[in-house]
């Protein structure tokens, strides 16, 4: 008699397990409020491919969050962030996320990667489970509220960044563009950007190079943008020591008579201690005016300032995780005790981001229910030569 | 074409490098290490600390390679000395060794690339087209090892005790050979040659914490290609699909140099399974 007892307990407590498991959904985040802290899920590649910048898109993160939790946090409630390793894979994110979720349940937002390639990997997953996204990812695919209707990017659209760097183009005379970057989806983003942007300013794009960003020597795609007689190349990676073979390539076909002009990637990397001088004759990157050395720098970003100090590296990709995180606590804030993510998208899209609030940002940006990329506005962006010296993490420009 | 020739022999002279330092323990004590390409890139660190210190350049590989035989004796005492014989452990032992490698180098050095500058260099013209002196030098690396190491293991007493124990380890033992010994001083020796050839490999490369990974892959082809144990087939498979992989992406498009040199290898593996120079009953001596 005992054993269909035995076998009733079982199965009742097996059940009551799975409906436990399979009750974490947002409800429960939309509920959290009062002490509860506010958790926050950073997926990005600690280690492996995009760790040369990721460590400093981590240092921007630790800075919003002590500078937001020392002011007494949102609404009272601290910021938690969960860091996981993805080893710079995408499937590897889908599954540290899954896992993370499954063991711990679900966080109150996420910053899926710091690149394209893992964003658009985990979306799809943070969707599903309706948890509000913050993203420096700048595919476009990103942009599109009727498949992700609660994720919101922090960096401009890659469109948005390459305008800066045409006007510069067009103004310089030039005509033929080449463009090199890499054969993922960062490079279908940097590529279509660039396409349409050259194409409105009435440049020609007579060749574009998509190598695997492992690759070990970038020499033949360098020879071929130079044989496709460019007046200048567009270059855009988002591994530092990519950057640095497509740059020491251009030195051993002979190209660097051809001025070249990086992305906002290079921008942020120290690419001044990666390569020759020589590798760095003719090039210049479009740099946020917050990483560049004023007379007087703004208040407002003094911790995120302070987390660079003494350092070589650029502020620059710290400046993505001190606004992804600003976008998720201005999103609590806004949204008060309904923390659901539809409550939080809302939140966000009702009125425009505030000026002095975020670091690529300083005037203020605005999303709306069917564009959910900040707008980039007029002068944010500043050309620099390649080889500027930098002082605590902020470029010194003459 | 030349600087594209140029370029495919350089990269793949690294490839080579990697099945070479695979062979050397493969053929000597039966282990296939997938840490080496870790300890080659954990080299290349050293010789930066090296170079910084303002030491000159032959004292710089000297250290490094010392450094790497200590590195690899210590993955052989590690990853591999307790593991039963036979169980083929070590395809994770070695891998598990490889990762510490790897985040080694990382919390030592940072995971940011760096710069490795071991000599002054400036790309010249050979035979009118433009060179770069770090490419022939990688160039002629693997040929030159290659054959060190191929000359080492046939035709010496070393050589052919560590073939023995690679191939019979009991009857090696009975022959009164100290196969501990000798496993011990197959890996110092791989850590010698990463020693050697890491730095050299990251001044073209630039030196990342994370480069392993891509270097072990290709590396691990390679010796597929040109046959477990062959040293004179790791050479030209290295070289085969670096050539692949540089005239693909001038001729075609680079999306494509990777499908091509995979496209190769399954169909060589098809047709010759044990590999352009692999021994047919894999008898080691």
């Amino acid at each position: 008699m005992k054993r269909p007892f035995i076998g009733l307990v079982a199965l009742g407590s097996s059940a009551a397990l799975l409906l436990a498991g399979c009750s974490g959904t947002s409800e429960d985040a939309a509920t959290a409020s009062g002490d509860d802290p506010i958790n926050i899920t950073l997926v990005y590649g600690q280690t492996g491919q995009f760790s040369s910048f990721t460590g400093n898109l981590r240092k921007g993160v630790d800075a919003a969050v002590e500078a937001i939790n020392a002011d007494g946090g949102v609404n009272g409630r601290m910021i938690e962030v969960l860091a996981l390793d993805d080893g710079s894979d995408p499937t590897q994110a889908v599954s540290v996320l899954t896992e993370s979720i499954d063991s711990g349940g679900l966080p109150d937002a996420v910053i899926p990667g710091s690149v394209s390639n893992e964003a658009l990997a985990l979306l799809p997953l943070t969707t599903e489970d309706e948890l509000f996204t913050s993203t420096s990812a700048t595919n476009p695919l990103v942009n599109d509220p009727s498949t992700y209707p609660f994720v919101f990017g922090n960096s401009a659209t890659q469109a948005d960044l390459v305008a800066s760097v045409v006007t510069e183009l067009k103004a310089d005379g030039v005509k033929k563009l080449g463009v090199v970057t890499s054969g993922d989806a960062f490079g279908d983003s940097v590529s279509s950007g660039m396409q349409d942007a050259a194409e409105a300013a009435g440049i020609e794009i007579v060749d574009v190079e998509r190598p695997d960003p492992a690759a070990l020597n970038l020499t033949v795609e360098m020879q071929r943008v130079q044989a496709a007689d460019p007046d200048a190349i567009y270059f855009e990676f988002t591994g530092y020591d990519t950057i640095a073979r497509a740059l020491e390539a251009r030195v051993a076909v002979g190209a660097t008579d051809i001025p070249i002009y990086g992305g906002a990637s290079v921008a942020s990397s120290p690419i001044a201690t990666l390569v020759s001088e020589e590798a760095l004759e003719g090039c210049q990157a479009p740099a946020s005016n917050f990483t560049i050395k004023q007379e007087q720098e703004p208040d407002y970003l003094a911790p995120l300032y302070e987390a660079f100090a003494g350092g070589n590296q650029s502020v620059a990709t710290g400046g993505y995780g001190w606004d992804a995180i600003h976008l998720i606590a201005l999103a609590f804030e806004r949204a008060g005790d309904d923390t659901s993510a539809q409550a939080l998208t809302d939140a966000i899209v009702s009125e425009d981001v505030p000026a002095d609030y975020l670091a690529f940002f300083p005037t203020g940006t605005s999303y709306t229910a069917d564009y959910r990329f900040p707008e980039l506005r007029e002068g944010s962006l500043t050309l620099i030569p390649c080889d500027s010296e930098k002082v605590d993490g902020l470029y010194v420009v003459d | 074409m030349m600087i594209a020739l140029i370029a495919g022999l350089a990269t793949g002279a690294i490839y080579a490098l990697i099945a070479i330092g695979y062979n050397i323990t493969l053929t000597s004590s039966g282990v296939l290490n997938f840490a080496f390409a870790n300890t080659l890139v954990f080299g290349g660190f050293v010789a930066l600390t090296a170079t910084a210190a303002g030491l000159p350049l032959p004292l710089t590989l000297l250290i490094s390679a010392v450094v790497c035989a200590v590195v690899s004796a210590l993955v052989e005492r590690g990853a591999i000395r307790f593991m039963p014989a036979g169980s083929h452990a070590e395809l994770i032992t070695t891998l598990g060794a490889a990762t510490v490698l790897t985040a080694l180098t990382a919390i030592i050095w940072g995971s940011d690339p760096q710069r490795l500058v071991l000599f002054e260099q400036q790309p010249f013209e050979l035979l009118g087209f433009r060179v770069s002196p770090i490419d022939l030098i990688l160039i002629a690396l693997p040929i030159v090892f290659g054959v060190a190491m191929h000359l080492l293991l046939n035709h010496t007493r070393f050589g052919l005790n560590s073939r023995a124990q690679a191939f019979d380890r009991e009857a090696t033992t009975l022959r009164g050979v100290n196969v501990r010994w000798l496993s011990l001083s197959a890996f110092a020796i791989a850590g010698i040659f990463a020693g050697l050839v890491g730095p050299l490999v990251l001044v073209s490369t630039s030196a990342s914490p994370y480069l392993a990974l891509s270097l072990a892959l290709k590396g691990f082809v390679v010796l597929a290609l040109g046959g477990l144990g062959s040293q004179v087939g790791a050479i030209i498979a290295g070289f085969i699909i670096g050539l692949i992989e540089s005239m693909v992406a001038l001729f075609v498009g680079p999306f494509f140099g990777d499908y091509a040199v995979f496209i190769v290898f399954v169909l060589v593996l098809l047709f010759r399974s044990r590999g352009l120079f692999g021994n047919k009953n894999l008898r080691l001596v």
